[in-house]
């Protein structure tokens, strides 16, 4: 870490991820100049319009863009919650209890999450099919659930086990129930790891693409990365400035809960969880 | 409380955590637990305490059975090592954990909080938390949190071995005073004998998972029942020796001694025959004029001297009190001092 603390090399630093980051950054650059521009010529824009935003809010082939944002605020929140509750007692159980077969369960766990989804789309589909779920959002929130799980498993069991045992122990003694353990003690221990895999649970259904593309054919369950792509595929001319206002739109709330969650989820992705240090 | 342990034994899988324990802890006792790591102290612990169930035996208080009665509902009061304080509180929140639990009104919890920070000296400390606290500061915490629910019984799980060394000795005493002001029966278990030595109305020795010796500190220290408790209780020689019987009257012959030891300075040595291991405390042997040993290596030891001699081919540690510690000596006992003990090797 030494070697940060001049402010040469800091600048330095500065310079090449600045370097590294342009790119993208231009893209994000260029969502709004388009969003508001009648026309654009590069990155400069010629115009100032809301005309863009008028005709966002124009129906488009049986959906709205409006519909189809609640509908992945509400699909994204719902699958959340669903993974949210599948994951903290399987992680806790994983983490605390004697269960049977544990390491085993836990190997496979690790197994199915390497597992590619696309690999398993037909037997998702003749299972949808079974169930009477394909062609609609239920099923492809069930299904997103259920491949998300293993990750979040290991994830938030890696936070459980830093828990110290006697603290439940301890919790035990004065009085509380094992519920009562958990949730006064282990649960605000380990709320980074629970909103991480919240935040990532959230974003997860937001980018969703693959499943409502191929799993929704009809058009009254569209959620918003549907909606936008339908933007560029579905006519022959492509109106960039209603995209790019859609798009500034629907970067909105991943990059809101990134920024909120930042400390938290680099905390995830080193591994280092502090529990103790509140 | 009368705390009863009757054959108690505790198995994880195959490894015997604890081996037929059977002793008494009576009303407003210290039990002192002694034992190396991996007696099976804590297991003991866990037992009394409910977070784990016996494999076989009964835990009783005031006469019943609690074997299968959970934690909450033993009253028993819990130190852990780590002092296991919840991160996620402030000191005044820990100590009225067990309070709100039980369902006391917040009027009543805040009068108990505020008691127990009198007592314990944690006034100032109330909205900290626990890791804003030192460590004798986290002790004093974790003692008020287990005093809170006015324990029938209290288990200290080394409480002390967290602390610096002078700390240790004031918080030995605190707990002390504080035990016999409340006479809360008190389970205390430790690996260290000085703190044994100081606390203990009774103790109890544990080596692998076995209850090897229960007594008064005194009389463990004095009459130990083998070489390991022996040598567990305190400073000792040990030297081979032999029991034999002159003319029809019993004998001990030590290796190295001139001549064959009188009955008076030994313990007695039922069912002990021919080759044994004899034992002797520093502090029992005496200096005589004369020149069988010669000294090798002086130390000083709280105010005294721990004097080392050389006795044909042994080394003796003697306890001499007094400045002068002469160079050649001859070697004798207090009477009664030796210990005895059957030659396993």
């Amino acid at each position: 870490m030494g070697v940060w603390r001049t402010s040469g090399m800091r600048l330095m630093a500065a310079i090449v991820l600045l370097l590294l980051t342009a790119p993208l950054l231009l893209l994000y650059v260029w969502l709004p100049i388009s969003a508001f521009a009648e026309r654009t010529e590069g990155l400069r824009p010629e115009g100032i319009t809301f005309e863009n935003w008028r005709r966002l809010l124009e129906p488009l082939g049986g959906a709205t863009f409006l519909e189809s944002l609640a509908r992945s605020l509400a699909f994204s929140s719902i699958y959340c919650l669903v993974l949210m509750l599948a994951v903290v007692p399987a992680a806790y159980a994983f983490s605390r209890l004697p269960l049977p077969g544990r390491r085993p369960l836990l190997a496979l766990l690790l197994m199915l999450h390497a597992f590619p989804m696309v690999s398993l789309l037909i037997g998702v589909y003749q299972t949808l099919r079974w169930l009477g779920l394909y062609d609609s959002l239920l099923g492809i929130a069930l299904i997103k659930t259920a491949s998300e799980i293993p990750l979040g498993v290991w994830v938030l069991k890696g936070f459980f086990d830093r828990i110290p045992w006697e603290l439940e122990m301890a919790a035990l003694v004065d009085g509380a129930s094992r519920w009562r353990a958990f949730t006064s003690i282990c649960l605000p221990l380990a709320r980074p790891g629970l909103l991480a895999i919240a935040i990532f649970g959230f974003v997860a259904g937001w980018n969703e693409f693959l499943l409502p593309y191929l799993l929704l054919p009809s058009t009254t369950e569209w959620t918003l990365p549907l909606y936008i792509r339908s933007l560029i595929a579905d006519f022959r001319f492509v109106d960039y400035g209603v995209l790019a206002a859609a798009s500034i739109i629907y970067v909105f709330p991943p990059l809101a809960l990134f920024a909120f969650g930042q400390g938290i989820l680099s905390q995830v992705y080193t591994l280092g969880g502090r529990v103790q240090a509140q | 409380m009368r705390v009863e342990l009757q054959g108690l034994s505790k198995l994880y899988g195959k490894v015997v955590a604890l081996d037929r324990v059977t002793l008494t802890v009576e009303p407003g006792e210290i039990l002192c637990l002694l034992g190396p790591s991996g007696s099976g102290k804590t297991t003991l612990l866990l037992l009394l305490a409910g977070l784990e169930r016996p494999t076989a035996g009964e835990v009783r208080f005031n006469g019943a059975v609690v074997n299968s009665l959970p934690p909450r509902d033993r009253a028993v009061g819990f130190l852990f090592q780590n002092y296991a304080l919840y991160p996620n509180m402030s000191v005044r929140e820990n100590i009225a954990f067990p309070l709100r639990l039980k369902g006391v009104s917040k009027k009543e919890r805040e009068r108990t909080v505020l008691e127990l920070a009198e007592m314990l000296d944690l006034r100032g400390l109330l909205e900290r938390r626990p890791s804003e606290l030192s460590g004798g500061q986290q002790q004093r915490v974790a003692l008020a949190r287990a005093l809170a629910r006015q324990p029938r019984l209290l288990l200290l799980d080394e409480p002390l071995s967290n602390l610096d060394p002078i700390l240790r000795r004031s918080a030995r005493e605190e707990i002390r005073l504080l035990q016999r002001r409340m006479g809360l029966t008190t389970i205390w278990v430790t690996h260290d004998q000085d703190e044994a030595m100081t606390v203990a109305d009774k103790l109890a020795v544990l080596k692998e998972g076995r209850l090897v010796q229960y007594g008064s500190p005194l009389d463990v220290y004095n009459r130990p029942v083998d070489p390991f408790v022996a040598e567990l209780m305190g400073p000792i020689n040990f030297l081979p020796g032999s029991l034999l019987s002159i003319d029809g009257s019993p004998a001990l012959k030590v290796d190295g001694w001139p001549a064959p030891i009188p009955q008076w300075a030994w313990q007695p040595t039922d069912g002990i025959e021919g080759h044994c291991l004899v034992a002797v405390r520093p502090e029992n042997v005496r200096l005589l004029p004369g020149s069988d040993a010669r000294l090798v290596d002086v130390r000083p030891s709280r105010g005294a001297h721990i004097a080392t001699y050389r006795l044909g081919p042994h080394l003796i540690r003697v306890l001499v009190v007094g400045k002068v510690v002469p160079p050649e000596a001859c070697l004798s006992f207090d009477p009664g001092s030796l210990m005895v003990f059957p030659d396993r090797s």
